[in-house]
């Protein structure tokens, strides 16, 4: 056990098994720019830990100072004055010859939604407005069957049959149709936000979510106010989902 | 007070989007969770976490869904072997049934649902019992069959794989479906049984040519394979809807799949309700069904392979105008699927065009593009009565600071595109367009080009000078992303003006001059490096 209680070694351990668990152990992977962040923290920390005091500090650079001078560890010396060399080579090609890859499309995929929108010359106030169709329990089912139909003829060619943004036409579009079986789409999002998406589209989209590149249709110009509420309703219904809810006035 | 939505940031941006990185996991359900099904929460099981999701926000397994994990690979284990037919349950079936699949096959099974009259090939009418794709030598499909067809839906078509479900579901669906038609499903299925297999060789290859010729497979797939035969016009289904051939040269498209056994099987078997009839009996030897199979795999590649960028190599000296040319041919294409354009009317859900192969190339004064696409109608175009065959390339005209470009569907009013096109009959011209239907000629184009079609399919080189004369147009400079954007229309089929198969955005980029820079690059940083640690050796020696 003595090995393991240098502090070379525990230092050398520390970053291996850091740098395994963060390229690894996280599903899905993690970007490079995020575990070269992450391992910088790591190897600062580690520092830090050996210079905590002088006498770590001495053990801590005594296996190196001696790889360095050592008549016995001449052997040591000379390999890693062969191998340090060409991994760093190595290293060197393969920044060389790496094909360039295409820049990602940074994006905020839910942003903050207007106040209030126009809708065929009427104002819909997408901070207070709530499903009008579920007023009357009783006719619920109806308005799901009828947003059915509309989400059929209209909505599953991208985001699919499952509504799991995977419609036939999916794979060709960047950004790539919502995923409503998702936790992360419209379980997080109220009704309102959702009428706002629908009715506007693509081109309603602020900036920051890059309008030009988004294949989402403006639906106010095929869809009436009570059939975008009806295909709402339906996406609820059809994923088990809940709409978020309005926080209570205080 | 109103809770506001909180914009999200994607974690790997557009990394996933094309397919390429990792999608969605799915998590299937343990089969003790059938019996919720019909009630509002059925769907809970499907897909969970989206491409953009990071990972913390995934919901944590909890004892019950470990267990239910272990119960689904267990059973996984267990079906690795050839998985037995189950009986299922039609009442259970209905459920699933109308949650899934009413939408387009309608709630009576006839193929009548509010879908279907925007969908070709038209969804299945279960009512006549007639099923395409089958193992069998009968004219029923077995259990297994329409299993698989659920699981793995038909591809090229808007039937889904349905592998989201649990097994159980599907079981029942099989048994729901055949008490759509129950007197087809009286008589056990007599199975196929198929020739010994042939391996793929050059000696078979020649052999399956001969046979697609003399049993005339040629007339509808066309000499090459590419849907494009001569009696193509005049095929029709058992309902009476126009049918198109399958096209050979794209195998990831067959409806039973691209296995050696699903292609024999059709072959030897036929497309029940299509033209497409059995031919086991017709080839010479029953073995020619392989020779057929292995002819028709030799047609294609055996995947698309979609591409995410578009690189334009370097060349010195001229760049041929001849799109047969082996300058073109010898290249690696860039495969892009272009998809139906849906967003604006008339809408075109059915596209004719699926895939362009581009190669691209510039030299010091031009940039060529090379683009190759299945048609397989042949529209003389311009000053005929056909609607003409075109393709275009799309860049927004001026490099933008930051990410902001114009709308992808060939731009807006307040922002134009440039377009690089060519249309049959016209030729290859520049254009700006504000919309799809607003498309304005640029004065004193410089683009050329030449277009050749043979065997249902189009050969275009696309040229232009690398320099831009004005605003209106785009200049090339290599090692720079530039935004591109690809637009077809098959005047055949049909298609102009909105009705187009289209892209958003790619990036396109022309690399850099062959250059020798990773062979001198890594010697020098080694030696370097070797240098640089000999020098702290001989210090730290002289210091001790």
């Amino acid at each position: 056990m003595s090995l393991l209680r240098s502090r070379f070694v525990q230092a050398v351990l520390i970053v291996v098994l850091s740098f395994v668990a963060l390229r690894w152990g996280i599903r899905p992977p993690a970007p490079w720019s995020v575990i070269q962040i992450y391992m910088a923290v790591v190897v600062m920390a580690v520092l830090i830990y050996v210079s905590a005091d002088s006498d770590s500090w001495r053990a801590f650079v005594r296996p190196l100072w001696s790889t360095l001078v050592d008549p016995d560890k001449r052997n040591v010396r000379l390999a890693c004055l062969v191998v340090l060399p060409l991994l760093l080579g190595y290293y060197a090609y393969t920044q060389a010859a790496a094909r360039p890859q295409a820049p990602p499309e940074l994006r905020a995929v839910h942003p903050a939604p207007p106040a209030a929108i126009q809708f065929r010359g009427k104002e819909i106030d997408i901070s207070g407005v709530d499903n009008p169709l579920r007023k009357d329990p009783a006719a619920l089912r109806t308005h799901v069957a009828a947003g059915a139909d509309i989400y059929v003829r209209n909505c599953m060619y991208c985001h699919g049959d499952n509504l799991d943004g995977k419609g036939h036409f999916a794979p060709g579009f960047n950004p790539p149709p919502a995923n409503f079986q998702d936790p992360g789409t419209i379980a997080m999002l109220q009704e309102a936000y959702l009428f706002w998406r629908i009715a506007k589209g693509a081109p309603g989209l602020p900036k920051e979510s890059t309008p030009w590149n988004s294949a989402m249709p403006a639906w106010e110009d095929r869809l009436t106010e009570e059939q975008i509420w009806q295909v709402i309703t339906y996406l609820y219904d059809a994923t088990g989902q809940q709409p978020r809810r309005r926080e209570a006035a205080h | 007070m109103p809770a506001r939505a909180r914009a999200r940031v994607t974690w790997a941006g557009g990394g996933s989007g094309r397919g390429g990185g990792p999608r969605s996991t799915t998590l299937a359900p343990s089969p003790e969770l059938d019996s919720r099904v019909g009630g509002s929460d059925t769907a809970d099981y499907t897909g969970l976490a989206g491409p953009h999701l990071p990972v913390r926000c995934r919901p944590r397994p909890t004892a019950g869904g470990v267990v239910g994990a272990l119960i689904v690979a267990v059973s996984v284990v267990a079906a690795a072997g050839p998985a037995a037919a189950q009986a299922g349950d039609a009442r259970a079936g209905n459920a699933v049934y109308a949650l899934r699949c009413a939408g387009c096959h309608g709630e009576k099974g006839d193929g009548q649902g509010p879908a279907a009259e925007l969908l070709r090939p038209a969804p299945r009418d279960f009512t006549t019992g007639v099923y395409k794709i089958r193992s069998t030598a009968s004219k029923t499909p077995t259990d297994q069959d329409l299993f698989d067809v659920i699981t793995h839906g038909m591809p090229g078509t808007s039937m889904p794989p349905w592998s989201v479900l649990p097994d159980r579901d599907r079981w029942n669906l099989v048994a729901y479906l055949k008490g759509f038609a129950p007197e087809k499903f009286k008589e056990a299925p007599k199975k196929l049984e198929l020739p010994k297999d042939v391996a793929s060789s050059a000696e078979s290859i020649r052999r399956g040519r001969e046979m697609f010729e003399a049993i005339e497979c040629n007339k509808c797939h066309g000499t090459q394979g590419r849907a494009d035969g001569p009696s193509r016009a005049e095929l029709k289904d058992d309902w009476g809807h126009p049918i198109a051939p399958a096209n050979l040269t794209k195998p990831w498209n067959f409806r039973g799949g691209m296995s050696r056994t699903a292609i024999a099987t059709r072959i030897a078997a036929g497309v029940l309700g299509t033209p497409m009839p059995s031919f086991i009996d017709s080839v010479e030897k029953p073995e020619d069904v392989w020779h057929l199979t292995n002819y028709i795999l030799s047609l294609g590649p055996g995947a698309p392979r979609y591409a995410t960028l578009l690189t334009v190599t370097s060349v010195t000296g001229a760049i041929p105008d001849d799109p047969n040319a082996a300058f073109w041919t010898t290249r690696a294409p860039s495969n892009i699927p272009l998809m139906g354009q849906v967003i604006q009317d008339p809408r075109n859900f059915n596209p004719s065009i699926d895939m362009v192969a581009v190669r691209a190339v510039y030299n010091d004064r031009e940039i060529a593009f090379h683009l190759t696409w299945d048609d397989p109608t042949e529209s003389a175009g311009a000053g005929t009565q056909a609607l003409p065959d075109a393709l275009a390339l799309q860049f927004p005209p001026r490099p933008s600071r930051g990410p902001e470009r114009p709308y992808f569907l060939m731009g807006d009013a307040s922002d134009a595109v440039y377009l690089l096109r060519w249309e049959s009959g016209r030729g290859v011209l520049e254009a700006t367009a504000n919309g799809p239907t607003k498309l304005a000629p640029i004065a004193g184009s410089e683009a050329a080009g030449r277009a050749v079609f043979a065997d249902g399919r189009y050969r275009l080189v696309m040229k232009r000078p690398l320099a831009a004369k004005d605003d209106a147009r785009p200049a090339f400079q290599p090692a720079v992303f530039t935004p591109v954007a690809f637009q077809a229309w098959d005047g055949g089929a049909g298609e102009t003006g909105t009705k187009m198969s289209l892209t958003s955005w790619y990036y396109l980029r022309l690399e850099e001059p062959e250059s020798n820079r990773r062979f001198v690059l890594p010697p020098v940083v080694a030696i370097l490096a070797l240098a640089a640690m000999l020098l702290v050796v001989r210090v730290a020696q002289m210091r001790s």
